[in-house]
Protein backbone atom coordinates (compact mmCIF):
# COMPACT_ATOMS: atom_id res chain seq x y z
CA UNK A 1 0.00 0.00 0.00
CA UNK A 2 1.60 2.93 -0.99
CA UNK A 3 1.40 6.14 1.92
CA UNK A 4 -1.30 8.72 0.83
CA UNK A 5 0.79 11.91 2.07
CA UNK A 6 4.17 10.36 0.08
CA UNK A 7 3.57 12.19 -3.53
CA UNK A 8 5.81 15.49 -3.27
CA UNK A 9 8.61 13.43 -3.90
CA UNK A 10 9.18 11.41 -6.78
CA UNK A 11 12.14 10.44 -6.54
CA UNK A 12 11.59 8.66 -3.20
CA UNK A 13 8.07 6.70 -1.85
CA UNK A 14 6.66 5.58 0.58
CA UNK A 15 4.71 2.13 0.96
CA UNK A 16 3.73 0.08 3.76
CA UNK A 17 4.17 -4.45 3.70
CA UNK A 18 2.24 -5.68 6.35
CA UNK A 19 3.56 -3.99 9.53
CA UNK A 20 6.58 -2.16 7.69
CA UNK A 21 7.03 0.90 6.56
CA UNK A 22 9.61 1.14 3.55
CA UNK A 23 10.39 3.23 0.60
CA UNK A 24 11.50 3.08 -2.69
CA UNK A 25 14.23 5.51 -4.38
CA UNK A 26 15.06 6.30 -7.69
CA UNK A 27 18.25 5.81 -9.39
CA UNK A 28 19.52 9.07 -8.44
CA UNK A 29 18.20 9.70 -4.85
CA UNK A 30 19.36 5.37 -4.08
CA UNK A 31 22.61 7.26 -5.14
CA UNK A 32 22.96 9.93 -2.57
CA UNK A 33 21.78 6.91 0.13
CA UNK A 34 24.38 4.94 -0.51
CA UNK A 35 26.94 7.90 -0.44
CA UNK A 36 24.99 9.56 2.66
CA UNK A 37 25.69 5.88 4.63
CA UNK A 38 28.97 5.04 3.49
CA UNK A 39 30.02 8.83 4.70
CA UNK A 40 28.92 8.31 8.26
CA UNK A 41 26.07 10.22 8.04
CA UNK A 42 23.38 8.61 8.26
CA UNK A 43 24.73 6.82 11.36
CA UNK A 44 25.26 9.68 13.14
CA UNK A 45 22.10 11.47 12.18
CA UNK A 46 20.27 8.16 13.57
CA UNK A 47 22.78 8.01 16.19
CA UNK A 48 21.54 11.88 17.59
CA UNK A 49 18.16 10.65 17.59
CA UNK A 50 17.41 13.29 14.63
CA UNK A 51 16.38 10.34 11.99
CA UNK A 52 14.23 7.54 12.60
CA UNK A 53 16.18 4.37 12.67
CA UNK A 54 16.31 3.09 8.65
CA UNK A 55 18.42 0.46 7.02
CA UNK A 56 18.86 -0.66 3.23
CA UNK A 57 16.48 -3.82 2.45
CA UNK A 58 16.85 -6.53 -0.44
CA UNK A 59 13.85 -8.43 0.45
CA UNK A 60 11.25 -5.71 -0.85
CA UNK A 61 10.10 -5.47 -4.57
CA UNK A 62 8.60 -2.19 -4.28
CA UNK A 63 4.62 -1.94 -5.58
CA UNK A 64 3.99 -0.72 -9.11
CA UNK A 65 4.83 2.94 -9.41
CA UNK A 66 6.90 3.35 -7.53
CA UNK A 67 10.68 4.14 -7.97
CA UNK A 68 12.65 0.78 -6.65
CA UNK A 69 16.44 1.55 -6.91
CA UNK A 70 16.88 0.82 -3.28
CA UNK A 71 14.29 0.23 -0.95
CA UNK A 72 14.71 1.19 2.59
CA UNK A 73 13.65 0.15 5.76
CA UNK A 74 12.36 2.42 8.60
CA UNK A 75 11.31 1.91 12.42
CA UNK A 76 7.61 1.88 12.43
CA UNK A 77 6.89 5.28 14.73
CA UNK A 78 4.39 4.80 16.52
CA UNK A 79 2.55 8.10 16.46
CA UNK A 80 2.28 10.39 13.72
CA UNK A 81 1.80 13.95 15.07
CA UNK A 82 0.93 17.03 13.19
CA UNK A 83 2.57 20.78 13.45
CA UNK A 84 -0.99 22.16 14.81
CA UNK A 85 -1.14 19.44 17.43
CA UNK A 86 2.34 20.55 19.18
CA UNK A 87 3.07 22.94 21.50
CA UNK A 88 5.47 26.32 21.26
CA UNK A 89 8.52 23.80 22.54
CA UNK A 90 7.82 21.20 20.36
CA UNK A 91 7.76 22.88 17.37
CA UNK A 92 11.18 24.76 18.26
CA UNK A 93 12.86 21.62 19.04
CA UNK A 94 11.41 20.25 15.89
CA UNK A 95 12.95 23.52 14.01
CA UNK A 96 16.06 22.45 15.94
CA UNK A 97 16.56 19.40 15.14
CA UNK A 98 15.66 20.41 11.56
CA UNK A 99 18.66 22.54 11.56
CA UNK A 100 20.95 20.29 13.62
CA UNK A 101 20.74 17.47 10.95
CA UNK A 102 21.64 19.92 7.83
CA UNK A 103 24.73 21.31 9.60
CA UNK A 104 25.62 17.52 10.35
CA UNK A 105 25.17 16.87 6.71
CA UNK A 106 26.94 19.88 5.37
CA UNK A 107 29.86 19.09 7.31
CA UNK A 108 29.52 15.95 5.05
CA UNK A 109 29.12 17.42 1.66
CA UNK A 110 25.16 16.90 2.66
CA UNK A 111 22.34 18.68 2.93
CA UNK A 112 18.27 18.53 3.69
CA UNK A 113 16.58 19.46 0.21
CA UNK A 114 13.39 19.69 2.31
CA UNK A 115 12.47 21.54 5.54
CA UNK A 116 8.81 20.50 5.96
CA UNK A 117 7.66 20.64 9.81
CA UNK A 118 5.45 17.08 8.70
CA UNK A 119 8.80 15.21 8.05
CA UNK A 120 9.24 15.97 12.29
CA UNK A 121 7.18 13.10 14.57
CA UNK A 122 7.62 12.89 17.98
CA UNK A 123 8.97 9.47 19.38
CA UNK A 124 8.00 10.14 22.98
CA UNK A 125 8.49 13.79 23.63
CA UNK A 126 11.69 13.23 21.17
CA UNK A 127 11.18 14.69 17.62
CA UNK A 128 12.38 12.93 14.99
CA UNK A 129 13.32 13.63 11.01
CA UNK A 130 11.02 10.46 9.27
CA UNK A 131 11.94 11.78 5.78
CA UNK A 132 15.09 9.43 4.73
CA UNK A 133 14.65 10.67 1.07
CA UNK A 134 15.56 14.31 1.93
CA UNK A 135 19.08 14.27 2.51
CA UNK A 136 20.79 15.62 -0.67
CA UNK A 137 24.66 16.33 -1.93
CA UNK A 138 25.72 19.91 -1.52
CA UNK A 139 29.42 19.59 -2.23
CA UNK A 140 31.26 23.42 -2.30
CA UNK A 141 28.75 25.35 -3.39
CA UNK A 142 25.13 25.54 -3.10
CA UNK A 143 22.28 26.78 -2.06
CA UNK A 144 19.87 25.78 1.27
CA UNK A 145 16.76 25.10 -0.89
CA UNK A 146 14.73 25.15 1.84
CA UNK A 147 15.15 28.35 3.33
CA UNK A 148 12.15 29.56 2.41
CA UNK A 149 9.82 26.57 3.58
CA UNK A 150 11.70 26.40 6.90
CA UNK A 151 10.34 30.05 7.07
CA UNK A 152 6.97 29.04 6.43
CA UNK A 153 7.08 26.05 8.44
CA UNK A 154 8.62 26.68 11.39
CA UNK A 155 10.20 30.47 12.17
CA UNK A 156 6.94 32.41 11.15
CA UNK A 157 4.69 30.46 13.46
CA UNK A 158 7.04 30.67 16.21
CA UNK A 159 8.06 34.14 15.59
CA UNK A 160 4.43 34.93 15.70
CA UNK A 161 3.57 33.35 19.04
CA UNK A 162 6.66 34.99 20.41
CA UNK A 163 6.97 38.45 19.16
CA UNK A 164 2.68 38.73 19.04
CA UNK A 165 1.86 36.47 21.71
CA UNK A 166 -0.75 34.63 19.04
CA UNK A 167 -0.49 30.72 19.61
CA UNK A 168 0.35 29.28 15.94
CA UNK A 169 -1.73 26.07 16.40
CA UNK A 170 -5.26 27.15 14.98
CA UNK A 171 -3.57 29.25 11.92
CA UNK A 172 -1.56 25.84 11.22
CA UNK A 173 -4.62 23.82 11.34
CA UNK A 174 -5.89 22.72 8.21
CA UNK A 175 -2.55 24.11 6.08
CA UNK A 176 -0.15 22.50 4.73
CA UNK A 177 2.23 24.69 3.86
CA UNK A 178 3.09 26.51 6.98
CA UNK A 179 2.30 30.40 7.45
CA UNK A 180 2.89 32.52 4.61
CA UNK A 181 6.04 34.97 5.23
CA UNK A 182 3.81 37.88 3.72
CA UNK A 183 1.04 37.34 6.41
CA UNK A 184 3.55 37.29 9.05
CA UNK A 185 4.81 40.31 7.47
CA UNK A 186 1.22 42.20 7.66
CA UNK A 187 0.70 40.44 11.54
CA UNK A 188 3.51 42.07 12.63
CA UNK A 189 2.69 45.96 11.66
CA UNK A 190 4.65 47.96 14.13
CA UNK A 191 6.56 47.76 17.27
CA UNK A 192 6.70 43.86 16.48
CA UNK A 193 8.77 44.31 13.53
CA UNK A 194 11.69 45.35 15.83
CA UNK A 195 12.49 42.17 16.99
CA UNK A 196 15.38 40.12 16.30
CA UNK A 197 15.00 38.25 12.80
CA UNK A 198 12.23 40.67 11.23
CA UNK A 199 14.13 42.64 9.13
CA UNK A 200 15.51 39.72 7.51
CA UNK A 201 13.36 37.03 7.12
CA UNK A 202 10.14 38.58 7.19
CA UNK A 203 10.51 42.03 5.28
CA UNK A 204 13.10 41.48 3.38
CA UNK A 205 11.99 38.33 2.18
CA UNK A 206 8.25 39.51 1.63
CA UNK A 207 9.64 42.34 -0.33
CA UNK A 208 11.87 40.28 -2.30
CA UNK A 209 9.41 38.19 -2.67
CA UNK A 210 7.00 41.02 -4.58
CA UNK A 211 9.87 42.25 -6.18
CA UNK A 212 10.50 38.70 -7.52
CA UNK A 213 7.41 38.44 -8.80
CA UNK A 214 8.04 41.49 -11.06
CA UNK A 215 11.08 39.71 -12.56
CA UNK A 216 11.12 38.32 -16.02
CA UNK A 217 11.72 34.50 -16.47
CA UNK A 218 15.39 34.59 -17.82
CA UNK A 219 16.29 36.62 -14.45
CA UNK A 220 14.55 34.55 -12.17
CA UNK A 221 16.53 31.49 -13.96
CA UNK A 222 19.89 33.23 -13.05
CA UNK A 223 18.47 33.51 -9.60
CA UNK A 224 17.86 30.14 -9.28
CA UNK A 225 21.29 28.94 -10.94
CA UNK A 226 22.89 30.68 -7.91
CA UNK A 227 25.06 28.89 -5.10
CA UNK A 228 26.88 30.19 -2.26
CA UNK A 229 30.24 28.14 -0.67
CA UNK A 230 29.53 26.14 2.02
CA UNK A 231 30.84 28.03 4.80
CA UNK A 232 28.32 30.39 3.70
CA UNK A 233 25.52 28.24 3.94
CA UNK A 234 26.48 27.14 7.32
CA UNK A 235 26.88 30.51 8.55
CA UNK A 236 23.26 31.27 7.88
CA UNK A 237 21.80 27.72 9.10
CA UNK A 238 23.74 28.38 12.54
CA UNK A 239 22.43 32.21 12.75
CA UNK A 240 19.49 30.99 12.30
CA UNK A 241 19.37 28.10 14.97
CA UNK A 242 20.58 30.60 16.90
CA UNK A 243 17.69 32.83 16.21
CA UNK A 244 15.24 30.00 16.99
CA UNK A 245 16.84 28.85 20.03
CA UNK A 246 16.19 32.08 21.91
CA UNK A 247 12.36 32.45 20.90
CA UNK A 248 9.84 31.71 23.90
CA UNK A 249 6.47 31.85 23.88
CA UNK A 250 4.70 35.01 24.96
CA UNK A 251 0.93 33.52 24.36
CA UNK A 252 -0.87 33.55 27.45
CA UNK A 253 -2.18 30.22 29.18
CA UNK A 254 -4.66 29.37 32.07
CA UNK A 255 -3.34 26.34 33.32
CA UNK A 256 -1.61 27.78 36.09
CA UNK A 257 -3.74 29.96 37.38
CA UNK A 258 -6.24 26.98 37.17
CA UNK A 259 -4.20 24.26 38.96
CA UNK A 260 -3.60 27.17 41.91
CA UNK A 261 -7.62 28.00 42.19
CA UNK A 262 -8.25 24.49 42.94
CA UNK A 263 -7.21 23.58 46.74
CA UNK A 264 -10.04 21.18 46.80
CA UNK A 265 -9.26 18.80 44.28
CA UNK A 266 -5.82 18.05 45.64
CA UNK A 267 -7.66 15.98 48.42
CA UNK A 268 -9.07 13.94 45.95
CA UNK A 269 -6.13 13.95 43.47
CA UNK A 270 -4.55 10.73 45.86
CA UNK A 271 -8.11 8.75 45.80
CA UNK A 272 -7.99 9.63 41.78
CA UNK A 273 -4.63 8.25 41.05
CA UNK A 274 -5.38 5.40 43.14
CA UNK A 275 -8.09 4.40 40.71
CA UNK A 276 -6.90 5.28 37.87
CA UNK A 277 -3.69 2.88 38.39
CA UNK A 278 -6.12 0.31 39.35
CA UNK A 279 -8.34 0.49 36.08
CA UNK A 280 -4.89 0.26 34.15
CA UNK A 281 -3.83 -2.39 35.48
CA UNK A 282 -7.00 -4.57 35.06
CA UNK A 283 -7.22 -3.46 31.44
CA UNK A 284 -7.72 -5.76 28.47
CA UNK A 285 -4.91 -4.05 26.34
CA UNK A 286 -1.94 -2.03 27.93
CA UNK A 287 -0.99 -0.62 23.98
CA UNK A 288 -2.09 2.97 23.83
CA UNK A 289 -3.76 4.84 26.50
CA UNK A 290 -5.15 8.67 25.96
CA UNK A 291 -5.62 11.05 28.98
CA UNK A 292 -8.00 13.21 27.76
CA UNK A 293 -7.35 16.70 29.36
CA UNK A 294 -4.54 16.01 29.97
CA UNK A 295 -3.39 19.90 31.76
CA UNK A 296 -0.14 19.59 33.45
CA UNK A 297 -0.31 15.60 33.25
CA UNK A 298 -0.55 14.09 36.65
CA UNK A 299 -2.98 11.31 35.21
CA UNK A 300 -1.04 10.95 31.42
CA UNK A 301 2.38 9.87 34.06
CA UNK A 302 0.47 7.28 35.99
CA UNK A 303 -0.91 5.72 32.58
CA UNK A 304 2.63 6.13 31.23
CA UNK A 305 3.76 3.03 33.99
CA UNK A 306 1.03 0.75 32.37
CA UNK A 307 0.63 1.46 28.79
CA UNK A 308 3.11 1.43 25.90
CA UNK A 309 2.36 4.53 24.42
CA UNK A 310 0.36 7.58 25.95
CA UNK A 311 -0.94 10.69 24.79
CA UNK A 312 -1.94 13.20 27.14
CA UNK A 313 -4.14 15.78 25.15
CA UNK A 314 -5.60 19.57 26.24
CA UNK A 315 -6.78 22.24 24.25
CA UNK A 316 -4.37 24.32 26.94
CA UNK A 317 -1.13 24.87 24.40
CA UNK A 318 0.36 26.34 27.69
CA UNK A 319 -0.32 23.16 29.53
CA UNK A 320 0.76 20.89 27.39
CA UNK A 321 3.90 23.06 26.43
CA UNK A 322 4.97 22.40 30.58
CA UNK A 323 4.02 18.65 30.49
CA UNK A 324 5.99 18.57 27.23
CA UNK A 325 9.57 20.56 28.80
CA UNK A 326 9.00 18.41 32.55
CA UNK A 327 8.79 14.80 29.88
CA UNK A 328 11.50 15.71 27.67
CA UNK A 329 14.33 16.22 29.97
CA UNK A 330 12.92 13.31 32.12
CA UNK A 331 13.39 9.31 32.03
CA UNK A 332 9.96 8.50 30.64
CA UNK A 333 10.31 7.78 27.32
CA UNK A 334 6.77 6.33 25.97
CA UNK A 335 4.72 9.55 26.83
CA UNK A 336 3.47 12.59 23.76
CA UNK A 337 1.58 15.58 25.06
CA UNK A 338 -0.39 16.64 22.13
CA UNK A 339 -2.46 20.37 21.68
CA UNK A 340 -5.68 18.72 20.62
CA UNK A 341 -9.71 20.13 21.63
CA UNK A 342 -11.65 16.52 22.15
CA UNK A 343 -14.70 18.78 21.32
CA UNK A 344 -12.70 19.32 17.56
CA UNK A 345 -10.19 17.27 16.69
CA UNK A 346 -7.99 17.72 14.11
CA UNK A 347 -9.55 16.67 10.44
CA UNK A 348 -8.23 15.19 7.37
CA UNK A 349 -6.65 17.92 5.10
CA UNK A 350 -4.16 18.23 2.72
CA UNK A 351 -4.25 16.82 -1.40
CA UNK A 352 -7.88 15.84 -1.67
CA UNK A 353 -8.61 15.93 1.48
CA UNK A 354 -6.70 12.83 2.48
CA UNK A 355 -2.92 13.82 2.35
CA UNK A 356 -2.98 14.40 6.54
CA UNK A 357 -5.35 12.12 8.32
CA UNK A 358 -7.76 13.17 11.40
CA UNK A 359 -6.36 13.12 15.09
CA UNK A 360 -9.30 10.54 15.26
CA UNK A 361 -7.88 8.09 12.32
CA UNK A 362 -4.23 8.17 13.74
CA UNK A 363 -4.76 7.90 17.32
CA UNK A 364 -7.13 4.69 18.12
CA UNK A 365 -6.71 3.98 22.19
CA UNK A 366 -7.24 1.22 24.07
CA UNK A 367 -7.75 3.30 27.11
CA UNK A 368 -8.78 6.76 27.49
CA UNK A 369 -9.15 8.70 30.76
CA UNK A 370 -11.63 11.49 31.40
CA UNK A 371 -10.91 13.64 34.42
CA UNK A 372 -12.57 17.02 34.80
CA UNK A 373 -13.63 16.29 32.13
CA UNK A 374 -17.24 15.86 30.90
CA UNK A 375 -18.58 18.68 33.54
CA UNK A 376 -16.60 21.18 31.41
CA UNK A 377 -18.49 19.48 28.36
CA UNK A 378 -21.63 19.62 29.54
CA UNK A 379 -21.99 22.02 31.70
CA UNK A 380 -20.07 24.57 30.37
CA UNK A 381 -20.07 23.92 26.72
CA UNK A 382 -23.36 22.54 26.78
CA UNK A 383 -23.18 19.51 24.92
CA UNK A 384 -25.57 16.81 25.85
CA UNK A 385 -24.18 13.78 28.42
CA UNK A 386 -25.56 10.94 26.39
CA UNK A 387 -23.27 12.11 23.31
CA UNK A 388 -20.38 12.58 25.55
CA UNK A 389 -20.64 9.08 26.85
CA UNK A 390 -21.19 8.02 23.27
CA UNK A 391 -17.80 9.67 22.27
CA UNK A 392 -15.83 8.11 24.87
CA UNK A 393 -17.20 4.53 23.91
CA UNK A 394 -16.65 5.46 20.23
CA UNK A 395 -13.03 6.51 21.39
CA UNK A 396 -11.77 3.87 23.01
CA UNK A 397 -12.30 0.04 23.79
CA UNK A 398 -12.37 1.35 27.99
CA UNK A 399 -12.01 4.59 30.20
CA UNK A 400 -11.92 5.98 33.48
CA UNK A 401 -14.30 8.63 33.52
CA UNK A 402 -15.19 10.92 36.83
CA UNK A 403 -18.26 12.53 36.80
CA UNK A 404 -18.36 15.30 38.58
CA UNK A 405 -22.17 16.45 39.78
CA UNK A 406 -23.54 19.84 39.24
CA UNK A 407 -23.77 20.47 42.89
CA UNK A 408 -19.70 20.20 43.06
CA UNK A 409 -17.70 23.76 43.50
CA UNK A 410 -16.45 23.86 40.19
CA UNK A 411 -19.50 22.59 38.38
CA UNK A 412 -20.91 25.57 39.82
CA UNK A 413 -18.57 27.80 38.53
CA UNK A 414 -18.03 26.93 35.38
CA UNK A 415 -22.60 27.06 34.67
CA UNK A 416 -22.35 30.29 36.91
CA UNK A 417 -23.49 31.88 33.57
CA UNK A 418 -25.70 29.45 32.32
CA UNK A 419 -29.79 30.12 32.05
CA UNK A 420 -30.88 27.08 30.05
CA UNK A 421 -31.56 23.77 32.01
CA UNK A 422 -28.76 21.47 30.94
CA UNK A 423 -30.69 17.95 32.46
CA UNK A 424 -30.39 15.31 32.85
CA UNK A 425 -27.49 15.39 34.28
CA UNK A 426 -27.05 13.48 37.39
CA UNK A 427 -25.36 10.41 38.24
CA UNK A 428 -28.30 8.19 37.60
CA UNK A 429 -28.05 9.88 33.67
CA UNK A 430 -24.49 9.00 33.51
CA UNK A 431 -24.95 5.27 34.39
CA UNK A 432 -27.80 4.39 32.50
CA UNK A 433 -26.07 5.96 29.60
CA UNK A 434 -22.72 4.47 30.08
CA UNK A 435 -24.90 0.76 30.65
CA UNK A 436 -26.32 1.43 27.15
CA UNK A 437 -23.10 1.52 25.31
CA UNK A 438 -20.81 -1.21 27.69
CA UNK A 439 -20.81 -2.03 31.35
CA UNK A 440 -19.40 -0.45 34.88
CA UNK A 441 -16.60 -2.18 35.78
CA UNK A 442 -16.00 -0.68 39.21
CA UNK A 443 -17.13 2.34 40.32
CA UNK A 444 -15.20 4.35 43.66
CA UNK A 445 -17.27 8.03 45.10
CA UNK A 446 -14.11 10.38 46.00
CA UNK A 447 -16.13 13.09 47.19
CA UNK A 448 -19.85 13.21 48.12
CA UNK A 449 -19.87 15.69 44.37
CA UNK A 450 -17.21 13.22 42.69
CA UNK A 451 -17.13 9.40 41.38
CA UNK A 452 -15.02 7.63 39.36
CA UNK A 453 -15.96 4.80 36.79
CA UNK A 454 -14.13 2.51 35.33
CA UNK A 455 -15.84 1.62 32.04
CA UNK A 456 -15.83 -1.20 29.43
CA UNK A 457 -17.18 -0.94 25.77
CA UNK A 458 -19.60 -3.89 25.11
CA UNK B 1 2.15 46.58 -11.31
CA UNK B 2 3.00 43.00 -9.64
CA UNK B 3 0.74 40.28 -10.69
CA UNK B 4 0.24 38.79 -7.01
CA UNK B 5 -0.45 35.11 -8.87
CA UNK B 6 3.05 35.19 -9.71
CA UNK B 7 4.28 35.53 -6.40
CA UNK B 8 2.45 32.34 -5.67
CA UNK B 9 4.06 30.31 -8.94
CA UNK B 10 7.10 31.17 -7.76
CA UNK B 11 8.20 31.67 -3.94
CA UNK B 12 11.59 30.04 -4.49
CA UNK B 13 13.34 33.40 -6.31
CA UNK B 14 12.07 35.90 -3.41
CA UNK B 15 13.93 33.39 -0.49
CA UNK B 16 17.32 32.36 -2.85
CA UNK B 17 17.49 36.21 -2.73
CA UNK B 18 17.22 36.86 0.77
CA UNK B 19 19.91 33.77 1.22
CA UNK B 20 21.85 35.85 -0.95
CA UNK B 21 21.45 38.95 0.69
CA UNK B 22 22.18 37.79 3.94
CA UNK B 23 25.25 36.38 2.60
CA UNK B 24 26.13 39.39 1.00
CA UNK B 25 25.75 40.96 4.06
CA UNK B 26 28.87 38.83 5.72
CA UNK B 27 30.39 39.75 2.42
CA UNK B 28 29.90 43.54 2.85
CA UNK B 29 31.45 43.17 6.34
CA UNK B 30 34.80 41.06 4.92
CA UNK B 31 34.72 43.28 2.12
CA UNK B 32 35.25 46.58 4.22
CA UNK B 33 37.77 44.81 6.32
CA UNK B 34 39.88 44.07 3.18
CA UNK B 35 39.41 47.83 2.14
CA UNK B 36 40.92 48.89 5.20
CA UNK B 37 43.85 46.44 4.98
CA UNK B 38 44.45 47.94 1.41
CA UNK B 39 44.24 52.06 2.88
CA UNK B 40 46.51 51.08 5.04
CA UNK B 41 48.95 49.59 2.34
CA UNK B 42 47.80 52.61 0.16
CA UNK B 43 48.78 55.11 2.81
CA UNK B 44 52.24 53.49 3.13
CA UNK B 45 52.92 52.74 -0.50
CA UNK B 46 51.11 55.82 -1.88
CA UNK B 47 50.13 53.38 -4.40
CA UNK B 48 47.12 53.63 -5.69
CA UNK B 49 45.56 51.25 -8.77
CA UNK B 50 42.46 51.84 -9.94
CA UNK B 51 41.16 48.67 -11.31
CA UNK B 52 41.99 46.66 -8.18
CA UNK B 53 38.52 49.01 -6.20
CA UNK B 54 36.67 47.42 -9.99
CA UNK B 55 37.82 43.70 -8.55
CA UNK B 56 36.49 44.23 -4.98
CA UNK B 57 32.65 45.25 -5.83
CA UNK B 58 32.77 42.27 -7.82
CA UNK B 59 34.23 40.10 -5.54
CA UNK B 60 31.55 41.41 -2.79
CA UNK B 61 29.09 40.15 -4.86
CA UNK B 62 29.88 37.05 -6.04
CA UNK B 63 32.92 35.51 -4.26
CA UNK B 64 34.30 37.40 -0.92
CA UNK B 65 31.58 35.44 1.81
CA UNK B 66 33.27 34.35 4.65
CA UNK B 67 32.07 32.54 6.92
CA UNK B 68 30.39 34.47 10.34
CA UNK B 69 31.56 32.52 12.99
Amino acid sequence: MIETGSFRDPESRVFYEDERVLRGMSPNTADIDRAARRSGLMDELIGEGWFVANWVVEDVAPPEGTPDAAVIESERVPLISYPAEWSFAMLRDAALVTLDSNLAALEKGFILKDASAFNVVFRGSRPTIIDIGSIDRFGERGIWSAYGQFCDHFLAPLMLESYVGVPFQRLLRGTVDGIPIGDLNRMMRGRSGAHKGVLTHVRLRSLLEKRAAGMKTAARRDVGKASLPVESVVATIRKMRDLVADLESSAPSTWADYEEALPYERQSTKAKSDFVREAASTAVSRSVAVDVGANAGLFTRILAETFDQVIGIDNDAGAIDALYTSTSSSEIDNLTPLVVDITNPTPAFGWRGKERAAFTERVRPAFSTWLAVLHHLCLGLGLPLEQVVGLIYEFSEEAAVEFVSSADPMAQRISASRTTDLAPYTPDDFESYARAGGAIITKTEITDTRTMYHLRRS
Amino acid sequence: MIDPLLAYLDPGTGATLVQLALAGTAGVAAAAKLRMNRLKRRVASEDTPEAEAEVEVKDEQHESVAPQE
